[in-house]
């Protein structure tokens, strides 16, 4: 949801500078592979089945707890903030 | 839909297929028996519908109906609102899709945050209000907790009389947004900055400056309804997120003051469950860093015995009936 309605933009051509901001700009720590490939709701207990490479059963990636990784894997435990996943607020709040 | 029981109401967990700690709290409503539907709305519409009327009804008549199960709108006991992945129709052109995406998330997403009856753990849109930062030190303060000096702003000038005047101080994101760079999402680290840094590329966009804490550890607060689970966090670190195999764990009590404040905080944004972060000084003071209304608690469990899990379903068992 929109937090700050705005109407759509009218730039009116001004240049401003590349936000001082941007020059922080670095990669997510490196991640924790996970060890599956592919995931499934169970129906029955609506939680997730894990698979690895071979269509084996695998267990679940844990506690969501490592943060501060790349979130584009996945999300849970991959950032602790919403605001780190890639679609949180330009993902979403674009489709204004 | 007239003889259901409050025990035969559903909790909705939203969130998407990747989330083991959505899974631990729906093992134990499932142990509990209460009957639990969970979907991710970013599935919508390939594998996702819903249906709801009103005008004839006091509140919405219909259903969300996943491949599995199917809740009736007006029945829904709580709703955990943890990590949905966005709406996306990516077969189609970006006008299309844009107004396919913005029906979804102004109709699903307007449905789901309008339950009568239902518990929101927490309500998306207070979740929205609470993740602005600068909407968050406000509260703060109105709430009583002491923060750290703080400074948000395009005024290159300022920043620089800001950091001069703080001494250590880091720049923080207010918001991090998908940024890509050789197709590897992208974030701004918590780190240092100094005056002789700024430039008046910081006319660019607004920045959030702030006097660092010196610390001698954090504490992370995980408020569950009525319930505070403070753990003390060793790591050394300036950013304890970027590390966790540093961490030492162990439970605390919050001071008097700070559960008053951080109870006063979470009312003020209408939240029912929030995760506090608070630097510890030396002499002791809890200093208030953020409080994420969706912040992981999960991974704190093990190693803490702390029954945060069972406070999670309490919750959404209970629903509004007991509040």
């Amino acid at each position: 949801m929109d937090r700050f309605p705005t109407g759509s933009p009218l730039p009116q051509g001004q240049l401003t500078t590349t936000p001082w901001g941007l020059r922080r700009i670095a990669p997510y720590p490196p991640a924790e592979v996970p060890d599956y490939a592919r995931v499934e709701l169970d129906p029955a207990t609506q939680t997730t089945r894990y698979f690895d490479a071979s269509g084996a059963p695998t267990m679940s990636p844990g506690h969501g707890t490592s943060s501060g990784t790349n979130p584009a894997t996945g999300t849970t435990g991959q950032g602790d903030r919403n605001s780190d996943s890639p679609d949180s607020d330009t993902g979403n709040d674009t489709d204004q | 839909m007239t003889s259901v029981s409050y025990d035969d109401r559903p909790v909705l967990v939203v969130t998407n297929l990747d989330d083991p700690t959505a899974d631990f709290v729906i093992v134990e409503l499932h142990d509990r028996g209460v009957p639990v539907v969970r979907f991710d709305s970013g599935d919508f519409p390939a594998a996702l519908s819903c249906s709801a009327a009103i005008g004839d009804t006091d509140g919405w008549r219909g259903s969300v109906q996943t491949p599995s199960r199917c809740a009736e709108l007006g029945w829904v006991r709580s709703m955990y609102y943890r990590r949905p992945s966005g709406f996306a129709f990516p077969h189609l052109d970006r006008q299309d899709e844009r107004f396919a995406a913005a029906q979804a998330r102004y109709g699903l997403g307007g449905i789901l945050t309008s339950l009568p009856g239902c518990l929101y753990v927490n309500h998306p849109n207070r979740i929205g209000d609470a993740e602005y930062k600068p909407a968050g030190l406000a509260a703060a303060a109105a709430a009583g907790f002491m923060l750290p000096p703080t400074l948000i702003t395009n005024v290159p000038e300022d920043a620089r009389a800001f950091l001069k005047e703080h001494g250590r101080a880091i720049f923080k994101p207010l918001s991090v947004p998908l940024y890509l760079v050789d197709g590897k999402a992208q974030t701004v680290p918590v780190t240092e900055v100094t005056a002789d840094e700024i430039d008046d590329s910081v006319t660019g966009t607004m920045h959030l400056f702030q006097k660092r804490v010196d610390k001698v550890a954090d504490i992370r607060v995980t408020v569950i309804g009525e319930r505070t689970f403070a753990v003390r966090i060793d790591s050394g670190l300036l950013d304890w997120r970027t590390d966790y195999s540093t961490h030492t764990y162990t439970p605390v009590t919050a001071p008097p003051e700070v559960e008053r404040a951080m109870r006063a905080y979470l009312r003020h944004f209408g939240l029912v469950f929030g995760a506090f972060d608070f630097a510890l000084t030396e002499s002791g003071e809890w200093v208030f860093i953020e409080c994420n209304p969706s912040g992981q608690w999960a991974w704190m469990e093990p190693p803490t015995g702390l029954p945060m899990t069972a406070a999670l379903a309490d919750l959404l068992e209970g629903g509004l009936r007991v509040r």
